[in-house]
């Protein structure tokens, strides 16, 4: 006791000492706050954050380092335990923030004398700075490069000061400091994407913004080339136009995302839609205004919306909304055969099930306009696209119906495909909606939106539409799992918003549909349909429209592309161009 | 006044007596030394160069004075010093000492008494020490003049590196605690001495000059508190008992001395100055007069570290006789 006691005034001595006369470019973090001359906690006293400046005309000049300093217990005779919490590059100074100072050792190797104290350590290790010894080295690499590479020397450790030591204190250094040897900068950085990515939404449609904007040239060039079909609305067409148009530049720009952008756009798609669901009650009212008013805009706006990304992106939801109001199903599915349209379809799906009865509501928020354009795309899209779709489609629906609950009814209705096309199309809708509210909505949402589809599709709308759901539900379910794990990863993360934590368990439940459990897929369903009750409608188009924005960044991508194939190459299968962005095991299904 | 002319007087002044029996720098002669340098210089150099004209010698050593020189200087100062130490011991131990041991010591003296005695024999003692050093210096700088090189100042570290150094040695603080002692007592205050131990660096000051303050710091700076129970290691520098017996790894009870020969100071990292450690104890009454509490406090806890080790130790032992 006799010997913690003086141990422990002597370190008050020191640390009063440091604070009254520290040795130059040399603070305390913690210790401000401590109080050292009255008591404080022993804690504080064996633990020292210090914090030492660059020394001014070395390739450290600007950077301000963390100190870790531990007191061992027999302080004053056993020399102090001191690290660099900042990762530093310097000869003496290894990954892992140790440092190799002779005073820092005890006597038969090292030289620390009793007589020496933190203020004194603190002033070598300034020194050693300023004056790397690379004769004894503790990195051979910085040694051998300060002795005979001095520039690429001088280039790295400069580097790695403006990363660590510079303005970042707080952000990078600290977390660098953690574990400064084990973390790779580039660690780092992605999660601070991450971060960024899920915390603000805006950020994410900034960096998405290119993907955005190229679907919004698409969408321009669509009402261009739609404007033959459509005539009077060309604006809710766009993101149809674009997929078609710009099919090569679209997909040109898929595969150039994919890697980081996807990341990104998943993480931040994730967050939203976590925030929406938990919001979902709240934003439901809100977003049914925004659904309506963005119907609006889409009548009246959409040509100019094409420019701005995020514009873009609602404005193709609401366009999706609107047709799927307006044609109830045939439109918009039709055309925006890429996931876009499941997307879309899927949020429409669920309005159309529910809305079915209340689709007059929307209606009239939607121009007249918009219903003429929707028969015609109906029409016309529902024609081609039925056809792309019976052909294409065989193949995926039966996946597809395997793994859906339902898949027997779409195979019934695959067969049924080649039929009418109106059939087809607002069958898909339903369809698409069931696939893609599993694929976007992930969480809760996922759940009722299947029910919902399947449901819906069953009673009112018939089997055939669900094939091409399949279709596009196998796509979305692809995409949708790809995501899913992907988003589960950042979870894992930890990166991801606690909204997410939340939806966790129901992307655990969506993946779980996917894999063909029809049973979860209704457990899940009855929640939703409850949450719905009137409002279903309303909230499904809005939770759609959201999920469809926030997910926009990967479905324009996905719609570009299934839009150029119809397009251009119809016969060529929407599986190839689903694989590019979809990981392997969509090959695998395809 | 020349400090030759004031050194002679010192001398040969009233206190002759005491000076007798101990030896001191011979000033004239050393001086002497360094005029024939001087002169034989410009002998060598009639024509009068610049340099020669102003008497100096432009070698940076001339053999004749630094074999004369330095060592007739190194042993005169190791002989003082031995002298002063020996002396302030001997006073001390009168001082210190108690109970029968005093008595006869007292008897040895003849009963001679005693405090105003042994007050003035400190203070004959500390001008003794103070006019030798100042001689010293002043016969150095003067050799550094001569010769124009800096073989004074490196003979004076490789004095204090051999403490010889007289104002560096623990006996003159240890006989500046006596006199602030004794001089408390008496009530007469010395203008020479003072000490400070209120503030948060312990010093004590001698004043040899106007122009000469000597600090000495009473901070060990092993638990950066004041001293207690001082030993001053041979390098001349202070700690207290419990901090410089671990850091030499030793136990409290078993004292200094038993230190490994090759344990080093823990300030200047000199090796085998624990052997010839000095126990301060003029300092330690100093202290025990000006801080009581802290004096008590510091008392009690080395009782019970020393308590404590002498425990762990026996059990040990007893442990391993008994074979565990």
């Amino acid at each position: 006791m006799a010997q913690a006691a003086r141990q422990n005034l002597r370190m008050q001595k020191e640390l009063k000492l440091l604070l009254t006369d520290p040795p130059p470019g040399v603070s305390l973090s913690n210790i401000d706050d401590a109080n050292p001359s009255s008591s404080s906690s022993l804690f504080s006293l064996s633990n020292i954050d210090a914090e030492i400046k660059g020394p001014e005309g070395t390739v450290y000049a600007n950077g301000v380092f963390k100190i870790k300093i531990q007191i061992p217990d027999r302080y004053p005779f056993q020399p102090p335990n001191v690290t660099f919490a900042t990762p530093i590059y310097h000869p003496n100074i290894d990954n892992g923030g140790r440092i190799c100072l002779d005073i820092l050792n005890l006597p038969p190797k090292g030289a620390w004398q009793p007589s020496l104290n933190i203020s004194t350590v603190l002033m070598s290790i300034g020194l050693l700075l300023s004056e790397p010894n690379p004769d004894d080295g503790l990195m051979c690499e910085a040694s051998r490069e300060y002795k005979y590479n001095r520039q690429t020397f001088d280039e790295k450790a400069r580097s790695m000061t403006e990363k660590f030591a510079m303005s970042g204190i707080g952000g990078s250094s600290t977390r660098g400091g953690s574990t400064p040897s084990n973390q790779s900068p580039p660690m780092i950085e992605v999660k601070g994407h991450n971060l960024e990515a899920s915390n603000a939404d805006n950020v994410s449609r900034q960096k998405l913004s290119k993907v955005s904007r190229k679907l919004s040239l698409g969408c321009q060039k669509r009402n261009d080339g739609d404007k033959d079909n459509v005539g009077i609305d060309d604006e809710q067409l766009p993101c149809q136009d674009n997929s078609s148009k710009v099919g090569n530049d679209s997909i040109n720009v898929i595969p150039k995302p994919s890697g980081n952008f996807r990341k990104l756009s998943l993480k931040s798609s994730c967050s939203p839609q976590t925030t929406l669901t938990s919001d979902k009650e709240n934003v439901m009212r809100t977003q049914c205004f925004h659904t309506n008013t963005k119907i609006g805009f889409g009548a009246t706006s959409d040509s100019s919306q094409s420019t701005i990304g995020n514009h873009v992106d609602q404005q193709c939801n609401q366009d999706h909304e609107v047709e799927v109001n307006n044609g109830s199903t045939n439109q918009s599915q039709r055309n925006h055969s890429g996931i876009g349209r499941k997307f879309v379809s899927l949020s429409n799906s669920p309005r159309l099930s529910s809305m079915g009865s209340s689709k007059l509501s929307l209606m009239p928020l939607n121009d007249n306009c918009d219903t003429k354009q929707h028969c015609q795309f109906h029409n016309e899209d529902e024609n081609k696209s039925m056809i792309y779709m019976g052909s294409k489609m065989s193949g995926i629906r039966k996946k597809l119906s395997l793994e859906i609950s339902t898949s027997s009814k779409r195979e019934a209705f695959d067969n049924k495909e080649n039929v009418p096309p109106n059939y087809q199309l607002t069958t898909e809708s339903p369809s698409v909606t069931s696939s893609g509210f599993m694929i976007p909505q992930a969480g809760n949402h996922d759940a009722p939106p299947h029910q919902y589809h399947n449901e819906r599709v069953a009673n009112d709308r018939l089997g055939v539409d669900q094939k091409k759901h399949f279709k596009i539900g196998k796509k979305n379910v692809s995409m949708e799992s790809s995501g899913v794990i992907q988003r589960t990863d950042a979870d894992h993360k930890g990166d991801m918003l606690p909204v997410e934590k939340l939806l966790l368990p129901p992307n655990v439940q969506s993946l779980d549909k996917v894999s063909g459990k029809s049973l979860k897929l209704a457990h899940a369903d009855e929640e939703p349909h409850k949450y719905y009750g009137e409002e279903v409608e309303k909230i499904n188009t809005k939770q759609n429209e959201e999920v469809v924005s926030l997910i926009n960044d990967t479905v324009i991508v996905l719609d570009s592309e299934d839009s150029d194939e119809e397009i251009k190459a119809p016969t060529r299968s929407r599986l190839s161009l689903a694989r590019k962005p979809l990981a392997g095991k969509r090959k695998g299904k395809a | 006044m020349k400090f030759g002319e004031t050194f002679t007087e010192y001398l040969h002044g009233d206190q002759e007596w005491f000076l007798d029996k101990c030896s001191h720098v011979e000033y004239k002669q050393l001086k002497k030394v360094l005029k024939r340098c001087r002169s034989r210089n410009c002998k060598d150099a009639p024509a009068g160069s610049e340099s020669n004209n102003e008497g100096f010698c432009q070698c940076e050593s001339c053999p004749l004075c630094d074999q004369k020189f330095f060592s007739e200087l190194i042993k005169e100062a190791s002989e003082i010093a031995g002298c002063f130490s020996s002396r302030v011991r001997h006073l001390l131990q009168l001082h210190i000492s108690n109970g029968l041991q005093r008595y006869m010591l007292r008897l040895r003296h003849c009963f001679t008494n005693d405090k105003e005695l042994m007050a003035q024999q400190g203070r004959m003692l500390i001008e003794y020490v103070t006019m030798n050093a100042i001689a010293i210096r002043k016969i150095l700088k003067k050799y550094d003049k001569v010769h124009s090189s800096i073989n004074g100042r490196n003979f004076r570290t490789k004095m204090r590196a051999e403490h010889l150094e007289l104002l560096q040695s623990p006996w003159l603080i240890e006989l500046g605690a006596f006199y602030i002692n004794s001089n408390g007592v008496s009530g007469e205050l010395s203008d020479q001495f003072s000490c400070d131990l209120s503030s948060d660096r312990p010093v004590m000051t001698l004043t040899i000059s106007d122009s000469l303050k000597l600090e000495y710091s009473l901070t060990c700076a092993i638990c950066l508190d004041t001293v207690f129970n001082s030993y001053a290691l041979s390098c001349g520098h202070l700690f207290c008992k419990a901090c410089a017996c671990s850091a030499a790894s030793v136990m409290i009870f078993e004292g200094l001395k038993a230190a490994d020969p090759e344990t080093r100071c823990p300030v200047c990292r000199e090796v085998g100055v624990y052997a010839n450690s000095v126990r301060m104890i003029e300092l330690d009454l100093l202290l025990k007069n000006r801080c009581k509490e802290y004096w008590r406090e510091k008392l009690h806890d080395e009782r019970a570290e020393t308590v404590k080790q002498s425990k762990e130790y026996w059990d040990s032992q007893t442990k391993f006789m008994l074979g565990f």
